[in-house]
């Protein structure tokens, strides 16, 4: 094994656990945008790509990876648009729709809600394995305590513990955000 | 168990996320800020229900892989590098292995998957784990080796020792005549004998014989509980010595359970057939598939029509029991989980308990469907259960 091939792995390991960690996140960054699941995750991965060229050409790491990616994506995802509003103008040359953009209280909505939803992946992130694992058998999978104690192969008492704490936790995280949408829904 | 003290702004989670799982009404009974937290609870859990599902749809892992592909177009790699970084990350990929757990007493009855309210009476029982592979291999010259746990299998022959999956352990030195594989408490191995016979040995069991084969016949001494699949040799018969009867047999599959603390030694076939002789007697008796010959203080008794799965299912991870009495039930569960049960005064349930439950079972569940079944109660104390009535 050369020096090349290490300083590759070295690379990728870091590109691998800053993908891991921010994936989730930056995809609901950028569904802020474009409003479209498959897009999203495309332009995440460009954003990857383009991060990994620039550290190979010499550039540091930011100091708030985070707020550098947010910001990089969101700018990913206004140029996507931005060319695909060129595309679409072309197109009603020959159609009379007119382009509505009217912000809404259904807009400011769906922004909490992405905020909600960027919170909610930074906290999985954040819990330990077996915990995500169960809150996600419960929550999603809708399985009882003693159908998780088997799938996991763990005791009943354990599922509960790890239940208690993972929600409450999330509760902490949801904050004012929960009220707000607690009051809507009573 | 760590102590359930909330702050009064923290939900009795126990409390609601039971309710969720359970059809009762209890919710009635809620107190006004009681069932606002409820009905926040009930929100947050359908909240992140939909995360999830976000979550998933995002596929952060095939993600990952068009990346990589996307990196490799970049010339960012050039080999295919090893996608380590999911290796330990199975969020979302959870193994769904369904695990079904029926107990039945008498008749045919299924344990309640639902835990609803009882719960509570769960018992405690972190630290005892259900048995693995373990077994220590002792060679006549007095050389002793634990064995891998993340091997299953061991074989000697004139290659010298190995894994079963292939991988090398020693090499044989010329002095060795014997080998005896010992499995403890709480462990299972498996083992090819020099001919090719396969054997699992299950826990505290133990298996001596000769690293080559000479002579006329194949001869083994079984302790314990063993599984055998022997390979075929007309000219050279194969023999299992155990407690109080020898097992002669050609080519077949059996299992012999011949613990210590057993009555009864129990052989049963699988396929082929094999002569159960009684030892220092001349009666000889010739099993067919499905038959089980029981050895009791020099006596065989031959069962026929028995279900063989029950018997050889411990190999595969799976205990099956059929109208078992909880003496049996209890002797199992004391050899795979390595813990004890103390009987006292208490009078055993006379039923008979039958079912499939898999070995990997945590001892809590397994025990709380037993006490569901049956008129019993089982008290922890370290690895050891009180059964009270």
């Amino acid at each position: 094994m050369g020096n090349d091939y290490s300083e590759q792995v070295v690379d990728e390991e870091e590109i691998g656990s800053l993908f891991r960690m921010y994936y989730a996140v930056f995809c609901v960054q950028a569904l802020r945008v474009v409003h479209d699941v498959d897009v999203a995750k495309d332009l995440v991965q460009d954003f990857f790509i383009n991060y990994w060229e620039r550290r190979k050409q010499g550039m540091g790491r930011p100091e708030e990876f985070k707020h550098y990616g947010m910001r990089a994506v969101r700018n990913l995802g206004i140029d996507y648009c931005r060319r695909l509003q060129v595309k679409e103008r072309k197109a009603e040359v020959f159609s009379n729709v007119e382009p509505a953009y009217n912000p809404s209280r259904e807009q400011e909505e769906e922004s909490s809600y992405y905020d909600r939803l960027q919170r909610i992946f930074e906290l999985l992130e954040e819990l330990p394995e077996g915990q995500r694992t169960i809150l996600k058998l419960h929550a999603l999978d809708k399985m009882s305590y003693l159908q998780i104690a088997h799938a996991q192969g763990v005791s009943i008492n354990t599922v509960r513990t790890q239940l208690s704490r993972a929600y409450s936790s999330l509760r902490k995280s949801a904050s004012g955000l929960l009220l707000l949408a607690l009051l809507t829904y009573i | 168990m760590e102590s359930k003290k909330f702050s009064p702004e923290e939900p009795d989670w126990d409390k609601f996320l039971e309710q969720l799982n359970s059809d009762s009404q209890l919710e009635g009974q809620f107190s006004p800020a009681e069932s606002m937290q409820f009905k926040e609870l009930k929100h947050l859990v359908e909240e992140t229900a939909d995360a999830l599902t976000v979550y998933e749809k995002l596929d952060c892992k095939g993600s990952w892989d068009t990346f990589m592909g996307k990196a490799r177009e970049h010339n960012l790699i050039k080999e295919e590098v090893r996608n380590r970084f999911w290796s330990n990350r199975l969020f979302m990929r959870y193994a769904a292995a369904a695990v079904f757990l029926v107990l039945t007493v008498g008749g045919y009855f299924l344990l309640k998957t639902k835990v609803g309210n009882t719960v509570e009476d769960a018992v405690i029982a972190d630290g005892i784990v259900p048995g693995g592979n373990k077994a220590l291999l002792t060679l006549s010259n007095g050389d002793k080796m634990v064995l891998d746990a993340d091997e299953k299998g061991i074989r000697i022959d004139d290659k010298g020792i190995r894994y079963a999956s292939g991988a090398a352990v020693s090499s044989l030195s010329q002095e060795v005549t014997f080998a005896t594989l010992s499995v403890p408490r709480a462990g299972q191995y498996q083992l090819i004998l020099p001919d090719g016979s396969k054997v699992w040995l299950n826990s505290e069991s133990e298996l001596t014989y000769p690293v080559t084969f000479t002579g006329t016949a194949r001869v083994v001494h079984l302790k314990g509980e063993g599984f055998f699949d022997v390979q075929h040799m007309v000219d050279r018969p194969f023999i299992v010595k155990s407690k109080g009867q020898d097992i002669e047999v050609l080519g077949t599959a059996f299992n012999v359970s011949a613990y210590e603390n057993d009555e009864a030694t129990t052989t049963t076939l699988v396929r082929g057939s094999v002569q159960v002789g009684v030892r220092d007697m001349d009666e000889q008796f010739q099993l067919k598939p499905g038959m089980q010959a029981l050895t009791k203080n020099g006596r065989v008794r031959v069962k026929t029509g028995v279900n063989v799965e029950e018997y050889t299912a411990w190999k595969d991870g799976v205990i099956v029991l059929e109208k078992q009495n909880i003496q049996e039930v209890l002797k199992q569960i004391e050899r795979w989980y390595d813990v004890e049960f103390v009987t006292g005064k208490t009078n055993l349930p006379i039923e008979t308990m039958s079912g499939e439950v898999s070995n990997k079972l945590p001892i809590d569940v397994l025990l709380k469907g037993i006490e569901g079944q049956l008129n019993i109660k089982f008290e922890q104390n370290g690895r050891r259960f009180m059964i009270k009535n």
